[in-house]
């Protein structure tokens, strides 16, 4: 029923003079969260929401209103237009949206065990389970958590796309903190990874793996206990090899935000900020070494950054950002592309990314990152990528990230480092650091190691725009190593 | 969305649980929001949203739960099957030993200080204000980017045990200008407003401030610096947001009892000096220089007159969530969600041209801190670049401006090395505009002088 009514508001709208409008509507959106603390239940929260969102183009400008009682449809789209009305008094270019494919499709998640078909007892149980063995007599305290994300969105547009997408995201976490010698606190931490093979799926299964999440918490204990008493880093220029979660943020804070087209062309500069590259730099600038080959995939399986149809209903795709080093294409949506080769004299971009998303129904669709992924290389596993460094650090597990306002230079503060000299692992370092400059960082990019080290990571937690969005995402990221790079807190 | 609906439901759904075998707290957040986006000199967005959600915490002995749900704040119906559904899982959950028997709620309570204009926030005044400054600062080359927000939201609950409720309805705007000068250098300069009512919002002064320093960016030459230690003048937007990061690692009772924040027992107890005496940090919803004034938290708690350091003394922590509360044998005695920081001023300048005439020995000016972090929790360091407009300030003028800096220090370094502060506070935005709206600001000295922050970098790229 509420399938006709869609449809027939969106005539209506067209009928009014909308030059394009569509309606997001999540029927389902379940949000579970179970968290135990040394033994004992933090947090269970369970959010049930449910609402819908309706942008409008009218003028060659954007309107959006949202609302969660269903009855109240026509008057949300009535104050969507009114709004689109109001922006079109302040419009230098009109907007334009590329052409795009009309689907009328379902996009399901490859579903294991659904955590919401699950009996909650045995939820809390895995986690108990992770939390007993994350006990030790010198830890202050150590927990388990779990978050489950269900959702059903409709989507119905005047192009005539009906999309149905049904989603399931695990998000599983743990941790430990303890004083070290000098009485100072420090964590460890572990956030699981997805494994984005076909024959894979998404669900409670990977809590219960034991690679990908529940034998780890013996590893977890140690690394922390050796943190306590191990020496704090010191600052010097060395190589540097990022674990996979420090190499996802490396790729997230300096390729992903950095290639957001529509922070290129200036849309976030007045709160995330803008970007080093302008539209000049595609096909032309050197971005990183000949090693690096960067993707914004909307294809990778089992990841929350692949939901079939971004929110401009174009579907997932494969885009290579940088090729070999050279920057090629970015992050992009239906309405950045036209302005960006508008702008640009010339056709840049062919055809969006499909990477236009909002965080929830009532959220205005932005370009974000759905999968920025780094090809594996040649250079073998994380032992021999040890083996060929003299001197060096791995480092593993963000604990800070501060990025300058167009993402031109960083600084991480990790969880833990081990030193390396002569090929080998000498010892764990405390309150590791690095910093530099993007551009130089990835050009010192010199060695990137086999598929066998390639892994899906992912992120719950990445804010942008204004208001202020909250995305899910993934980084399937190699192990790798990048020369001369400045570690310490200088 | 209005008093007696929500007042009304919420006494419907305690009433309706109340023969439950299980203890109810409902709060009750409902918000009405208006967001204008403006970006490459044209409006980019302009959204809304109306909604109402409702957050259920259940107790059953040494057990508990808690969930939410989108309803009406009519559709008491609703709420009270959805919490009798979550009160069936409550027996699967483990028993919590130190659980104590809630307390009651703050009662009866009633503030509204909303503002009908910006109740019914009218979007064309946002789009207007971004159209004036495009038309005066055309000229000149800029692209200009902003948001303007602007909403009413309200706030009310109530419990099994107090189902009296307590209600609190208010208005905010914020706005912000930013303006890159395309042909120097792609120089970016911004300025903010926060205000509770209509009547705060003054589009002309915001303008003509930045007709100020686009002039003096204008006419002096760019500068690099090397790596070092620099005597500094922060604008209240940069000052606020080091004193809203320092409330996080230093404030939160959870971060001081489970040692993770950055004040160390033994060393950073109540009663000790921890900054400079010039350092006066109060949390006073009855102050008249604060722009919100909530007497209640969304814990429920009352919202206490709170010093959180006097003359740089530490005076206490804010003890905010129940499960810590009761595991440390701790009453609960504020909410550190709701907050009205004031920086108390001291005797420094006022004015922008005060405070550039009395700087004679070169001093950097920084306005705003971009992208703010911790580097070391432990110890209170943090990292974060400077924007809009770093200035160095030699002879009582502006001599140079400055590529963007990286700041590498502490707030232990940056409180205890306060040279002096604004006669005059500054209200800074701290606001949640949108999804769950919830106004902020803190009252901050207009700008306040460090003495040796340490500075180890600047923004230049390396494009090959």
């Amino acid at each position: 029923m509420i399938d006709n009514e869609i449809r027939n508001l969106l005539d209506d709208l067209k009928a009014k003079g909308a030059e394009y409008a569509d309606v997001r509507y999540h029927t389902l959106d379940l949000h579970e969260q179970i968290h135990l603390q040394d033994g004992l239940m933090k947090n269970y929260n369970f959010q049930d929401k449910k609402g819908y969102g309706v942008r409008v183009l009218y003028k060659g400008a954007w309107g959006f209103f949202s609302n969660e009682d269903p009855k109240l449809l026509k008057e949300t789209a009535a104050i969507a237009m009114k709004k689109a009305q109001s922006a079109a008094l302040f419009m230098q270019d009109s907007v334009k949206l590329a052409p795009k494919e009309v689907y009328k499709e379902n996009f399901r998640s490859n579903i294991g065990e659904d955590p919401f078909e699950v009996n909650l007892k045995d939820k809390i149980e895995l986690l108990s389970n992770i939390n007993k063995r994350l006990k030790h007599e010198r830890f202050t305290f150590r927990g388990a958590s779990a978050s489950f994300n269900k959702r059903t969105i409709l989507f119905f547009d005047t192009d005539g796309s009906e999309i149905e997408k049904h989603t399931l995201e695990v998000d599983p976490y743990m941790y430990a903190y303890a004083k070290d010698r000098d009485g100072l606190t420090q964590s460890r931490s572990y956030l699981m990874y997805q494994n984005a093979t076909p024959d894979s799926t998404v669900g409670l299964e990977n809590i219960r793996n034991e690679e990908q999440f529940s034998s780890h918490p013996e590893r977890i204990k140690e690394e922390l206990l050796q943190v306590l008493d191990a020496p704090i880093q010191e600052e010097e220029v060395c190589s540097l090899i990022p674990g996979h979660e420090m190499m996802a943020l490396q790729t997230h804070e300096t390729i992903g935000h950095a290639l957001e087209l529509d922070r290129i062309l200036g849309y976030e500069l007045s709160y995330a900020g803008g970007s080093h590259v302008d539209l000049e730099d595609f096909n032309s600038l050197k971005f990183g070494s000949e090693k690096l080959n960067a993707h914004a995939s909307g294809t990778t399986l089992n990841s929350p950054g692949s939901v079939g149809f971004d929110d401009d209903g174009v579907k997932g795709v494969d885009v290579l950002m940088i090729e070999k080093g050279k920057l090629k294409n970015c992050i992009t949506s239906r309405q950045m592309i036209m302005e960006a080769n508008q702008k640009a004299g010339k056709e840049i971009f062919k055809e969006s990314g499909g990477a236009c998303r909002a965080q929830s129904y009532n959220n205005l669709p932005i370009e974000r990152m759905n999968n920025i992924n780094i090809d594996s290389g040649n250079d073998g596993t994380l032992e021999d990528i040890i083996s060929k460094t003299e001197n060096g650090l791995m480092l593993e597990t963000p604990k800070s990230w501060s990025i300058g306002s167009n993402r031109e230079n960083f600084h991480f503060a990790c969880e833990i480092g081990w030193k390396i000299r002569d090929g080998k692992i000498s010892h764990v370092v405390r309150n590791p650091t690095y910093k530099g400059d993007s551009l130089k960082f990835w050009h010192s990019l010199d060695l990137v190691g086999d598929s066998s080290t390639w892994q899906l990571q992912q992120v719950f937690n990445c804010g942008k725009g204004q208001p202020n969005q909250i995305m899910h995402l993934a980084h399937g990221v190699p192990i790798c190593r990048f020369n001369s790079i400045e570690v310490g807190n200088k | 969305m209005n008093k007696e609906s929500v007042i009304d439901c919420l006494k419907n759904i305690v009433s309706g649980l109340k023969s439950e075998n299980f203890h109810t707290e409902v709060i009750y957040r409902g918000e009405k929001s208006h967001l204008i986006r403006a970006g490459r000199n044209q409006i980019s967005l302009n959204v809304g949203e109306e909604g109402s959600k409702f957050f259920l915490n259940l107790q059953k002995g040494k057990r508990f739960i808690s969930g939410s749900l989108t309803a009406k704040d009519n559709d008491h119906e609703k709420v009270i099957s959805y919490a009798k559904d979550l009160a069936t899982k409550i027996d699967l959950m483990p028993e919590v030993p130190h659980l104590k028997e809630p307390k009651p709620l703050a009662q009866g309570l009633i503030v509204e200080e909303a503002d009908e204009n910006l109740k019914n926030f009218d979007t064309e005044v946002a789009v207007k204000f971004y159209e004036d400054a495009f038309k005066r600062f055309e000229k000149d080359s800029i692209e200009l980017s902003g948001a303007f927000s602007a909403g009413f939201y309200n706030i009310a609950m109530a419990s099994t045990n107090s189902p009296s409720p307590s209600y609190y309805e208010g208005t905010d705007f914020n706005t912000e200008l930013v303006l890159q000068l395309l042909k120097d250098d792609k120089k970016e300069l911004r300025v903010s407003q926060v205000g509770a009512h209509i009547t705060d919002y003054r589009p002309s002064k915001m303008l003509d401030h930045l007709q100020k320093t686009m002039d003096i960016k204008k006419q002096t030459p760019r500068k690099d610096l090397p790596p070092g230690e620099y005597d500094v003048i922060f604008h209240a937007d940069a000052f606020s947001d080091m004193i809203s990061y320092m409330t996080w690692v230093a404030l939160r009772g959870d971060s001081w009892l489970y040692q993770t924040g950055m004040l160390q027992k033994g060393e950073h107890d109540p009663g000790s000096q921890v900054f400079g005496e010039n350092f006066h940090l109060t949390d006073n919803h009855e102050d008249e220089d604060v722009l919100f004034h909530r007497p209640f938290g969304l814990n429920g708690a009352l919202k206490p007159n709170f010093t959180a350091f006097d003359k740089g003394v530490l005076k206490g922590f804010y003890h905010t969530n129940k499960d810590t509360c009761d595991k440390f044998d701790i009453e609960i005695n504020n909410c550190s969600q709701i907050s009205s920081y004031k920086l108390h001023p001291g005797n420094g300048p006022a004015s922008f041209e005060e405070m550039i005439k009395s700087t004679t020995k070169p001093t950097l000016y920084i306005p705003y801190i971009h992208y703010m972090n911790f580097t070391n929790p432990a110890k209170g360091e943090f990292t974060g670049t400077s924007r809009f407009g770093t200035f160095l300030i030699e002879n009582g003028k502006v001599s140079h401006h400055i590529y963007n800096l990286r700041i590498n220090d502490s707030f232990h370094s940056i409180f205890n090395n306060i040279d002096w502060l604004s006669s005059k506070l500054e209200q800074v935005n701290f606001s949640n505009t949108y999804g769950l709206r919830l106004a902020g600001s803190v009252a901050c000295p207009r700008y306040a002088r460090v003495n040796g922050v340490k500075i180890s970098g600047s923004s230049g790229t390396s494009k090959s």
